[in-house]
């Protein structure tokens, strides 16, 4: 009796185990109807609040969420109409006049006019929002609204990023009001943006989700859709593990992502349901940065090390093929770069690099590691965790000429804090993340900046930053691109950095499940405002 | 007894609870990274980055932000998340759920397999059976647990696409959530199952040999009747020590296993806030964990003294 009730139990429990294993398909289907793309994050941010950071988790989202004045192509630099339709621009470059679109709304269905462009920069600029991005705002005076669709910038120098930088996602149109209402819990709570798509609920570390913006009837000049999006919701899941990222896009739980590890793509590249596509053009380049003030940082050290560091093997084994090894610090793909850079700056060559360092006086010692005047050529280094294995690569091949690089990887906030506040070491291994080519410049070469080899001594860079200065008030495209490019030069010459490779954007989609893609890297936010999206009937 | 027992417990978890927060304290102050810069991000001028120190305290000495922050805590203050400035218990509550249901889960895996792999080798002592079971047993203690994870999940879920491998489908008893637990219960009960089989059969083999299962086979009591009503009942006591024990372990693999899947527990936020240096969160999970712990502690001595009149004596 009890033999037979135990196998009742045992059937009972398979036939569940059935049942629920075929709503998995079911499943999939109720979300197709819904409209739903998911995709997948790698780490959240702290705020969506635009106007406050400036992280790439902040801008992927925030792009999606506000809509701004003007937007850009994924060339980063042909703009085009968003809220505004059309806009002038000073001869002196000092004035920008704007002019709306009509019936523009926000999230809940306000009015979206000059005033609350005006509200929403006044908001931004406040002393009270703490805003770090304001930078991109350059020397903006005065924002006023004319009248309701007419808005007027003034500068108080004329600057080249002025009208792409209004095209970013930090300079996107959020209601001042609400912001005002919500204080320090706007954009962790809830942020009525003027975007493509509006919040819908985010569960921090772990979810956000977006729904359709019903009033969004604008377009933009970048996408075919003039709006509402085609899709109902946008999820972006929380993934920090990569292998899950990866199991989850062939599961088909996940529709899109650009945070897979480059080793796994060419699985994705063979599979027939995915898709993987780029930008034309992205700004991401992994450097090693140098202190000047350091001894050890002396000329013929930086310039043996760049000669010592084989970068097409980097690309080979560390990005899988897919990263383009960097001979300058700008992108071949941003206007202007200079192509005599490529001449100046070394190749790989480790017996060029012992030469150098013979030279410079550094003799090989006993344990293979370079001595002058008593002191052993062992700079030290900081990187961070998601870097370690290239890190230790190059430590590697600068330990064959003699240079014992001492790592000091720690999790990214920590190297990213130690960076920014302290001086204790000699270079760093990291990324640059720009838009522009005087973006590149200004941020990452203007001495007193935190990232420039010229921080602790920015008497040292007055000459680079002179230049980097003029370009940058120079309104000529021409004339400002040839500074820029005399700019690269000097910064090769004196081999301030040590540019490794220019990492890819690369958009894998499932294109089975969402259609529509168009990769934009501006910011790296890999979607940009995703009108396009669609789910294939 | 029992009571004075318990009360002696908790009398002694009280210091173990506040060397937790200590140590975590202290800890997250050695880590070389300033809050600041991740309250305000890296592009943060030197003079924000100052004003958010002084609003923090962290201009403060050490030991008097150690003071201020036991203090918060008497309030049931854990302070607020550097990393979404929610406040930390908030965040906490929203994923002690989610990783209560992924340990009762696997609890409810592992302990009936467990235990039947150990009747079963205990019953079949030195046949094949017994030894293909603790060969099971031995390399499920000893693979890690994110080993076994991406093996399920690249078997189960990407290769014969049977189930999802990431995320909390919704509540367990919901189609979908049911469907998300699987993969990471059964990894968890993974690390379980051995032990419990292990110590299942070495028991039982014990009490099998004793004067009273003589008896009862004696008066004609059928074998499954013995060996389940009266040789397994004792042999259990053992097991469930055990199982208490490893229930305390279990959130040190639920931290892999929850960051493996993207579970949404209390693991997995440890181990984001640690990673972002987010210092309260990571504080108020460390003490969340280790009250977990003390509970079930608790609650094993309970369970152990209900089912043994000699602990109750002891």
């Amino acid at each position: 009796m009890r033999s037979a009730n135990g196998r009742k139990f045992l059937t009972a429990l398979l036939t569940c185990g059935v049942a629920a294993l075929s709503i998995v398909p079911t499943a999939s289907v109720a979300l197709a109807q819904e409209k739903v793309v998911r995709m997948q994050k790698y780490a959240d941010a702290r705020s969506l609040d635009p106007h406050k950071l400036m992280t790439r988790s902040i801008s992927e989202l925030a792009a999606l969420l506000t809509d701004t004045l003007v937007s850009i192509e994924d060339d980063l630099k042909t703009v085009g109409h968003a809220l505004a339709k059309e806009w002038t621009v000073s001869e002196d470059g000092l004035t920008y006049t704007f002019t709306l679109k009509d019936n523009l709304r926000f999230c809940d269905g306000k009015a979206l006019t000059a005033k609350s462009v005006v509200a929403s920069f006044d908001r931004w600029r406040a002393p009270e929002t703490q805003s770090i991005n304001t930078v991109l705002l350059g020397s903006l005076e005065t924002v006023t609204a004319l009248d309701d669709k007419t808005v007027q910038f003034k500068l108080a120098t004329a600057s080249d990023q002025f009208l792409v930088n209004l095209a970013s996602p930090y300079a996107g149109i959020i209601d001042a009001e609400e912001a005002a209402a919500l204080g320090d819990d706007f954009g962790i709570k809830h942020i009525n943006g003027s975007g493509p798509y509006c919040w819908e609920s985010r569960r921090p570390r772990e979810i956000t989700v977006l729904t359709k913006n019903p009033h969004f009837t604008w377009g933009n000049a970048v996408y075919e859709n003039p709006g509402p999006p085609a899709i109902d919701r946008f999820e972006f899941v929380i993934m920090p593990e990569d292998n899950a990222r990866v199991a989850a896009m062939l599961t088909g739980e996940s529709d899109a992502s650009y945070y897979l590890p480059l080793t796994s793509i060419a699985q994705f590249a063979n599979n027939p349901d995915f898709e993987i596509v780029e930008p034309r053009a992205f700004g991401y380049l992994a450097f090693i940065g140098t202190k000047l003030n350091r001894p050890l940082m002396e000329p013929a050290v930086r310039k043996a090390m760049n000669y010592a560091i084989d970068r097409e093997a980097l690309v080979e084994v560390m990005y899988a093929g897919y990263g383009k090894p960097a001979a300058s610090v700008l992108s071949p793909t941003f206007e202007g770069y200079n192509a005599k850079v490529e001449q100046i700056e070394p190749t790989y060559d480790p017996d060029e690099a012992g030469r150098i360092l013979d030279e410079a006086g550094w003799v090989m010692g006993s344990d293979g590691v370079r001595v002058k005047d008593g002191v052993r050529l062992a700079p030290k280094m900081i990187g961070h965790n998601p870097w370690r294995a290239r890190l230790e690569a190059i430590q590697g091949m600068l330990r064959e000429v003699g240079i014992d690089v001492q790592l000091d990887i720690t999790d990214s906030p920590i190297a990213t804090s130690r960076i920014l506040t302290q001086s204790d070491y000699d270079m760093y291994g990291w990324y640059a993340s720009y838009t522009n080519t005087g973006e590149l410049m200004q941020k990452y070469f203007s001495p007193g900046e935190p990232y420039s080899p010229f921080s602790a001594v920015p008497e040292q860079g007055a000459e680079l930053g002179a230049l980097i200065s003029e370009a940058a008030q120079t309104l000529d495209t021409a004339k400002r691109m040839e500074l820029y490019g005399q700019a690269q030069v000097k910064i090769a010459e004196q081999n301030l950095w040590i540019p490794l490779v220019h990492d890819p954007l690369l958009v894998v989609y499932n294109k089975k499940k969402i259609t529509g893609v168009k990769p934009h890297g501006l910011y790296a936010g890999g979607f940009y405002k995703g009108i396009d999206l669609a789910i294939p009937e | 007894m029992l009571l004075r027992q318990l009360a002696y417990r908790l009398a002694v978890s009280i210091p173990v609870l506040f060397g937790v927060l200590t140590v975590g304290f202290f800890l997250m102050v050695l880590v070389p990274v300033d809050p600041a810069v991740i309250v305000a991000g890296e592009a943060a001028t030197a003079e924000r980055l100052e004003q958010i120190r002084r609003e923090m305290g962290l201009d403060r000495p050490v030991i008097e932000q150690f003071i201020a922050y036991l203090e918060r805590l008497a309030h049931g203050d854990f302070g607020r998340s550097l990393l979404s400035g929610n406040p930390v218990l908030s965040e906490i509550f929203h994923t002690l759920g989610p990783t209560f249901e992924l340990l009762i889960a696997s609890l409810l895996i592992t302990i009936p397999i467990g235990i039947i792999l150990g009747l079963l080798a205990a019953k079949w002592q030195g046949s094949p059976l017994d030894r293909a079971i603790m060969t099971f047993a031995v390399v499920g203690m000893s693979a890690p647990a994110f080993m076994t994870g991406l093996l399920l999940m690249n078997i189960v879920g990407v290769g014969m696409g049977l189930l999802p491998v990431q995320g909390r489908g919704g509540p367990i008893y919901t189609p979908t959530g049911l469907l998300h637990i699987i993969l990471p219960a059964v990894t968890l009960a993974m690390t379980l199952i051995g032990p419990i089989a292990r110590m299942t059969r070495t028991s039982l083999l014990d009490v099998i040999r004793k004067d009273f299962v003589r008896t009862a086979r004696s008066k004609g009591i059928g074998e499954r009747r013995v060996l389940i009503a009266h040789a397994l009942r004792n042999a259990l006591i053992p097991t469930v020590n055990l199982i208490g024990l490893q229930a305390g372990f279990l959130l040190g693999s639920v931290v892999v296993v929850e960051t493996v899947f993207a579970w949404p527990g209390m693991g997995r936020l440890a181990v984001s806030a640690i990673a972002s240096a987010d210092a309260a969160m990571a504080q108020g999970a460390m003490v969340f964990l280790a009250v977990a712990f003390v509970v079930i502690n608790l609650l094993v001595d309970i369970v152990c003294g209900i089912l043994d009149p000699r602990a109750r004596a002891s």
